[in-house]
């Protein structure tokens, strides 16, 4: 079965092209939050997937400006038709909220797709310049490792000397990850807000969905 | 700080209040006079400030001097934000391909704080090989499928075009003359991506 994803925001559009232009689809899988106008394009993507006999799937986005979540419920869907052995030909970002579009793009870097824009007052499909990135494939298990464990304890912010205790690790080892690691933007040092005197590392939610920790 | 810019002074204002920033580029697709309220704003603030005008009807070539602007600033040894608050949609997709490519982080105030950090070296540049790279741009495309092996067998480069196929950049197609190896979409855009980058950095 051959898929087309796309992000749909309050112009149908915005997707359609990509209908029109990608042969042998089976199945469209559109991404799009409850706002009415969203719904309304819904029904306008529905009617035409009727007439040309595609089926429509519709993951609900519930908050069309969080990337984090969006960019889950997108990365999921994706490797569930991956694991069902559906072919993913192209992923339309054109539509949906700014966030949505950055997720979806996000998430077609992350899973290898292809990708496309649909420019909003010409309607002409641009393909984008996307590789696959795998961003954990960029690290080291050592570094991987010291990742894990600040992830798993991120309740309580540590210093560099703590996680070197916790993982068992000498303290120059791990402050040379570390160096690595805040060059590549994955962590942060930040002071410590109990003691203005210590540096404790800090990461971000996406590492989750980066490092696919999820 | 790399602002994406529509025609609201808002659209910069909670990036200017909430993150730490020495320099700011306005990223906007019309040409901004010295009198526009922005312009005007920044200058009363004292922040350092340039303006990037890109093309709207071109989304790669407005990514590519994204791109180029923030891998400047971080070859200088700075840090680099983009804020794809402002602008239309266009403007931000260009964004975040730059961002993407850069490992910028991304922050959006649309609807509150959004920060993204990404991680660095993931452009078309760094995930691209350099000999799938070289071969994407030294060859003529299509390739009939005779002259594939021939390459393969003299020139070694068997191996390369496997991965290029693996890595969706080329395909058969089998019409009704002679079999080719044609690039596919995404091969066509990361070579034009790659052209671009070679013509502005005038090499």
């Amino acid at each position: 079965m051959v898929a087309i994803l796309g992000t749909l925001g309050f112009r149908a559009n915005s997707l359609l092209p990509t209908l029109e232009s990608t042969p042998a689809v089976d199945k469209v899988v559109v991404f799009c939050n409850d706002h009415p106008r969203a719904l309304e394009a819904l029904a306008e993507v529905q009617k035409v997937c009727s007439i040309m006999g595609i089926r429509i799937d519709r993951v609900a986005i519930p908050d069309a400006f969080d990337l984090l979540q969006a960019a889950k419920a997108m990365r999921s869907q994706v490797r569930q038709l991956k694991k069902d052995g559906d072919g993913i030909a192209v992923f339309n970002i054109a539509g949906g909220t700014k966030m949505m579009s950055a997720a979806a793009l996000l998430v077609c870097a992350m899973e290898g797709l292809n990708s496309v824009y649909v420019h909003d007052e010409t309607y002409r499909e641009i393909p984008l310049p996307l590789l696959k990135v795998d961003y954990s494939q960029l690290l080291t298990s050592a570094q991987k490792e010291i990742l894990m464990f600040i992830w798993r304890n991120r309740g309580t912010p540590m210093t560099q000397v703590e996680i070197a205790q916790g993982i068992g690790k000498h303290k120059a080892t791990i402050n040379h990850h570390i160096q690595i690691l805040e060059g590549k933007n994955i962590l942060h040092l930040v002071e410590d807000p109990n003691d203005r005197r210590k540096k404790v590392v800090r990461v971000d939610d996406a590492l989750e969905l980066m490092l696919e920790m999820d | 700080m790399v602002s994406t810019y529509g025609k609201e002074v808002e659209e910069i204002v909670p990036g200017i209040r909430s993150l730490p920033h020495h320099h700011m580029v306005l990223v906007t697709d019309t040409a901004l006079d010295e009198g526009e309220a922005v312009i005007s704003l920044l200058r009363r603030l004292g922040i350092r400030h340039e303006v990037l005008v890109v093309d709207p009807s071109d989304l790669t070539g407005s990514a590519l001097l994204i791109e180029r602007k923030v891998q400047g600033h971080l070859d200088k040894g700075w840090r680099a934000r983009v804020d794809i608050t402002g602008g239309r949609k266009l403007l931000c997709d260009a964004a975040m391909l730059a961002a993407l490519s850069t490992g910028a982080e991304v922050c959006c105030f649309e609807l509150g704080a959004r920060r993204f950090p990404l991680l660095t070296a993931m452009g078309v540049r760094e995930a691209l090989p350099r000999d799938v790279a070289e071969v994407l741009q030294s060859q003529r495309w299509p390739m009939p499928m005779e002259e594939v092996r021939g390459k393969a067998e003299v020139d070694h480069m068997s191996s390369v075009l496997r991965r290029m196929k693996q890595m969706d950049l080329v395909r058969m197609q089998e019409g009704c003359g002679t079999p080719t190896l044609c690039l596919t979409e995404r091969g066509k855009a990361c070579l034009d991506w790659l052209l671009r980058t070679k013509e502005l950095s005038g090499s």
